[in-house]
This record gives C-alpha cells, sequence and structure tokens, in this order.
C-alpha cells in the first residue's frame, strides 16, 4: 500500500528488509541488545540507546516510512507505553523542503505512520495523540542536508 | 474636456491599533527596455493652514509604476521643473527629456485629512489625459497614493491597477509567529495576530475584511476566521487532525479546506452560511492546498495519488480528478491566476521556482530566482506575484517583465504570503 506501509520493506535493499525482521520480530524489551545485533544495517547499542532516549526516530525525505533501524526504538517506547498506559503525543515534523500545507500532511502521515506502529505493538488507541507540526518547529535550523535529515522526525512526546 | 472627477476612495481601513511595527523593506532590481517613461512630478501643498501629509505622493506612486515593470519613472532630480498644478502645461520640456507621460498634482485639506489632486498628461500631443482627485485619509495618506497609481496605470495600459490592495504574511523568529498585513508595497504593516505557536496559510475573504488563517494556539492545527476591522474572530474548523489550508471561494459563500477527520488529508468545502461539510477527494493519499478557479467551478489541489506531489483539479461539485501537471517529481501549492487561464505554483524539478502552468498550452515557465521558494499568490489584476523565497523574505515579480521586488522584515523570516483581492470600490 505504498507510502502507508509500517516499514520500509525492501525499498532500499534486501538486507534492510532482513533486519526490519530480525528487528521487529524480535525482543520487545528494547534494551537495545537486538539492534546491536543488526549489524552494520541497525544502530550499535550505544546508538540505540540514545535514539531510544530521545524520543525520536527519523525519516527519508517526502516519505513516511519508518525505517528499519529505527523499529527497535519504536519497540522500546511500545513496550513502556502498554505498560504503563501514560499518554503519548506523536508529533510529525519534516524539512524545509517543499511546501508549508504539504508538509503539514506529510508531518501528520509520519505521526500516523509511528501511531499504527506503537498499535500493533500493544499501546492503546486511547493512549494516542498526533499532532503534525509540517516544517514549522525544526530540530536544526541550518539549510542543508545535515539540518534537513535531522528535522525529518516523529517525536513521542510522554 | 474631462469633467473632473472624485474618485471615490473607499478604503477598507484595517482599524488595527496603530502599533509601531517595523516595516518591510523593499528593494527593487531587474528592469524594462521597453518600459514607457512617465514623470511623477512632486505633489505640491496648497492646503490653507494645518499641515501638508507626510507621505512623498510621487515617490509612492513612481515605486509602484516602476514596479509592474510597465514603466520606468523619471527620478525626481532629472524631471524638468513642473509647471504649476493650475497653469496650463508646458509640456515640451518634458517631450525634450524623453518623458512621454507627466503626472502633476496638489494636495488640500479635506475634512479627515486631505484630498490628493492630480492630472496625466501625454507630453507628446499635450493632451489631459486624467483629472481627477482622491481622498486621503490622514491615516492612510500612502493608500491615496497607491489609489492614484491604479488610476494612472489603468489609463495607459488598459489594465486594472492592483497598488492599492494589501499583503498578508507570516513573520517568524524563533519560535514566536506574527500574522501581518502591509500595503502592496510593505508599508504599514499591522499585527493582526501574535503566537508562540505555529500560524500559517492565510487566506482573504474576497470582500477584502476577513482573514482564515490556521494557528497552533490550542497546540493543534485549527482554522479561524478573523474580521481586520474589529478584530472579532471565530474558530471555523477544529476537527481531529489536520485542519488546514483555507481557500475561500470567488463569491465568499464557502470555503474549500483540508481536513483528516476521515483518514488521509481530503479536500472540503464548507459553506460558510450553514458550516455543512462536503467532500471533495477520496484518496487514501495526501490531498492538500486547495485554489478556486475564478469562476468558482473547480478546484485544483495537491496530491501524491500518483506517488508524488502533483497538482489535480476537481470540479467544485465534486467528480473525478483530473492531474493538470506531469513535468518533474513535485508540482504543489498552486494558485488560480485571477483571469483563470494560468496557475502559479512551486515546481521542484526546476529548483523549488515558481512556475506558471497555462492551462491550455500545459506549458510551464518559471517566474522566479533563487531556491527553497514557497507559496505563489497573484496580485487581483494578475500583473505581479507575491512569493516566498529562501533567506526569509518575499518576493513580487511582475508576471511578464524582469522586475523583482524583494520585502524583508528588518528582523525574523518573512514567509506565506497571500495577496488581497481589490479594496478600492470602483466608481459606478
Amino acid at each position: 500500500m505504498k507510502r502507508r506501509s509500517f516499514i520500509a520493506l525492501a525499498l532500499t535493499s534486501p538486507l534492510v528488509a532482513l533486519t526490519g525482521c530480525s528487528s521487529s520480530g524480535g525482543s520487545r524489551d528494547g534494551d537495545g541488545a537486538d539492534g546491536a545485533g543488526a549489524g552494520a544495517y541497525g544502530y550499535d547499542a550505544a546508538t540505540l540507546q540514545e535514539r531510544i532516549d530521545s524520543k525520536t526516530v527519523y525519516f527519508e525525505f517526502d516519505s513516511s516510512n519508518i525505517r528499519s533501524e529505527d523499529l527497535p526504538v519504536l519497540d522500546a517506547h511500545a513496550s513502556r507505553l502498554a505498560s504503563s498506559g501514560d499518554r503519548v503525543r506523536i508529533e510529525g515534523h519534516c524539512d524545509e523542503r517543499g511546501t508549508r500545507e504539504y508538509n503539514l500532511a506529510l508531518g501528520e502521515s509520519r505521526a500516523n505512520t509511528v501511531r499504527r506502529y506503537l498499535m500493533s505493538r500493544g499501546v492503546s488507541s486511547s493512549q494516542i495523540e498526533v499532532v503534525s507540526y509540517g516544517e514549522e518547529r525544526p530540530a536544526d535550523a541550518g539549510h542543508n542536508e545535515t539540518a534537513w535529515a535531522r528535522n525529518r522526525r516523529a517525536y513521542l512526546d510522554y | 474636456m474631462m469633467r473632473k472627477a472624485l474618485a471615490g476612495l473607499i478604503v477598507l481601513l484595517l482599524g488595527i491599533p496603530a502599533v509601531s511595527h517595523a516595516e518591510l523593506t523593499i528593494e527593487i532590481t531587474g528592469g524594462n527596455a521597453d518600459a514607457v517613461s512617465i514623470a511623477i512630478a512632486p505633489f505640491t501643498w496648497a492646503g490653507s493652514g494645518g499641515t501638508p501629509p507626510t507621505a512623498d505622493f510621487a515617490q509612492i506612486i513612481s515605486s509602484d509604476l516602476k514596479r509592474s515593470g510597465r514603466f520606468s519613472p523619471s527620478p525626481s532630480i532629472q524631471q524638468p521643473k513642473a509647471p504649476d498644478y493650475s497653469e496650463p502645461a508646458n509640456l515640451q520640456d518634458f517631450r525634450s527629456a524623453g518623458i512621454q507621460y507627466l503626472v502633476v498634482g496638489r494636495l488640500i485639506n479635506r475634512s479627515g485629512g486631505y484630498q490628493a489632486e492630480f492630472k496625466l498628461y501625454n507630453t507628446g500631443d499635450s493632451q489631459l489625459l486624467l483629472n481627477e482627485a482622491v481622498t486621503a485619509p490622514t491615516r492612510d495618506q500612502r493608500f491615496a497614493a497607491h489609489h492614484i497609481a491604479d488610476l494612472v496605470y489603468e489609463k495607459l495600459t488598459g489594465e486594472r491597477g492592483a497598488f492599492a490592495t494589501r499583503i498578508a504574511y507570516v513573520v517568524a523568529s524563533g519560535n514566536s509567529r506574527a500574522l501581518k498585513v502591509a500595503d502592496s508595497d510593505g508599508h504599514n504593516a499591522k499585527t493582526i495576530l501574535a503566537s508562540n505557536e505555529p500560524i500559517l496559510s492565510p487566506a482573504w475573504s474576497p470582500d477584502g475584511k476577513r482573514l482564515a488563517y490556521v494557528s497552533f494556539e490550542t497546540r493543534r492545527p485549527a482554522i479561524y476566521v478573523q474580521e481586520l476591522a474589529s478584530g472579532n474572530r471565530s474558530k471555523l474548523a477544529d476537527f481531529p487532525g489536520l485542519n488546514g489550508a483555507p481557500a475561500w471561494s470567488p463569491d465568499g459563500s464557502r470555503l474549500a479546506l483540508t481536513l483528516s477527520k476521515d483518514g488521509s488529508p481530503d479536500i472540503y468545502v464548507m459553506d460558510m452560511g450553514s458550516r455543512q461539510l462536503r467532500r471533495l477527494t477520496f484518496s487514501d493519499s495526501i490531498d492538500t492546498e486547495p485554489t478556486w478557479s475564478p469562476d468558482g467551478q473547480w478546484i485544483a489541489f495537491t496530491s501524491d495519488r500518483g506517488g508524488k506531489p502533483q497538482v489535480y483539479r476537481v470540479s467544485a461539485s465534486g467528480g473525478s480528478p483530473q492531474r493538470l501537471t506531469f513535468e518533474g517529481s513535485y508540482n504543489a501549492d498552486a494558485s488560480w491566476s485571477p483571469d483563470g487561464k494560468s496557475i502559479a505554483l512551486i515546481s521542484r524539478s526546476r529548483g523549488d521556482q515558481v512556475a506558471i502552468l497555462d492551462l491550455e498550452s500545459r506549458g510551464m515557465q518559471t517566474i522566479s530566482t533563487g531556491s527553497l521558494n514557497e507559496s505563489p499568490s497573484y496580485a487581483p489584476n494578475g500583473s505581479m506575484v507575491v512569493y516566498a523565497a529562501a533567506g526569509g523574505v518575499l518576493s513580487v515579480v511582475a508576471v511578464d517583465y524582469d522586475v523583482q521586488q524583494r520585502l524583508a522584515a528588518q528582523s525574523g523570516e518573512v514567509r506565506d504570503p497571500a495577496w488581497s483581492p481589490f479594496l478600492v470600490k470602483r466608481k459606478p
């Protein structure tokens, strides 16, 4: 179903798909071991922990697919949220390229992809609120590829 | 002999408290070799007592005509000495200096402000082309000068002028946002709404009295409508999910908008009387950024139903959308031209440029420069387009001429411009 699938299955390479399987099918404790175990195509343990702590996952340009290496990040949060029952507000964000209203829509699409993934991992829909800021709240004010990559994100506010 | 007419300048004043705000700074670049030469002589003060207006009428009119790309006004220091207003003009000096048209004017007191009287001559045959007067309220003198520029422009081009108009835009500085309205030349900026949450997508009602916009002041997007004169406003759309991209129908009776309450973002039309919604698009992709054709029959919008954002159009009464753009992988944020014949949009294949799509030939022509341009909006006479350019400035470009004007705030980024409709009512 094109852009709306949870996982960027085999869109970039077969190995990414493989990583995606091992991550999403792995343990749900989110301690980073699976991510590290994913090897060159996933985060190492330290990076994964960093990503979990930042409550942020990142996206490719004009895409709302969750990257396979970010699945363990979301698994960790899903696990916490499912057991705590806490409410979470998922913020979708975009880089400055593209038009403002289209980016509002794209940011919402990103946040909704994360929402659906969390729900598939046991988080209740009643716990989740989604909001898109489009390109209105950049994490990095720069105007280059590094800044854009940091700004294409979904943030779990809880 | 031309009868002296009092042009009823009925300005829709923005009755907003006169808070001191930095003006937008203005820079005009480019020029047109075929531009018509004209001189605007300094307007003379002929009032009895009182103080003369502070606005420099000749300078305002000159700048307006220059940025249209169609005129080449002589700087005042290069002009021959102008004849006294009430004397028959000796136009020989102007003709010899290569100046084809001359405007002379004077200002007198009038209750609540001033009256600006002016004459337009053809220096070649000494014909008096215009002999009119406009009222100039003290607090809106500049607007009266823009109105005179409109009348001169229309007399010499046959096309209605659009200088006595305004532009709404958003100034962003860190997380703070201010929705502002300024004259079409960037002067007289007034704040409509200030917030620490995002404000975007201002849209003028066709009567020029209200703005619809998106504000995140409740930490999520909702659409508000605000009356400019009173500041009164109401929340129009606050559905779950996205509430965005408001666009008034040409008759003001309906508002197109983007909602995602039923799933993915789709285009809806709200009846402004009953507030009833009608859903126009049904894709599970992104559909947003609606713009109405001037006859109210069509709505063009951005959709990525084909995989990448492209511009489509759908009948305003519903039906199946047709794709309009085929060049490149990203065409978005369409703005229908006032004559209905073309659409301004943002084209990725051209480096996020403003391009104009001719709806008949389907040809596209780039009219912007730089990169990362956004939010094109037509002047109501179709002669100019304002857009947001990289670096947080607005650019106003003459559609058919290589003349560009940049408007920058003294601090903060200027974005999301929306050009008002005509604000001066025409003589019956």
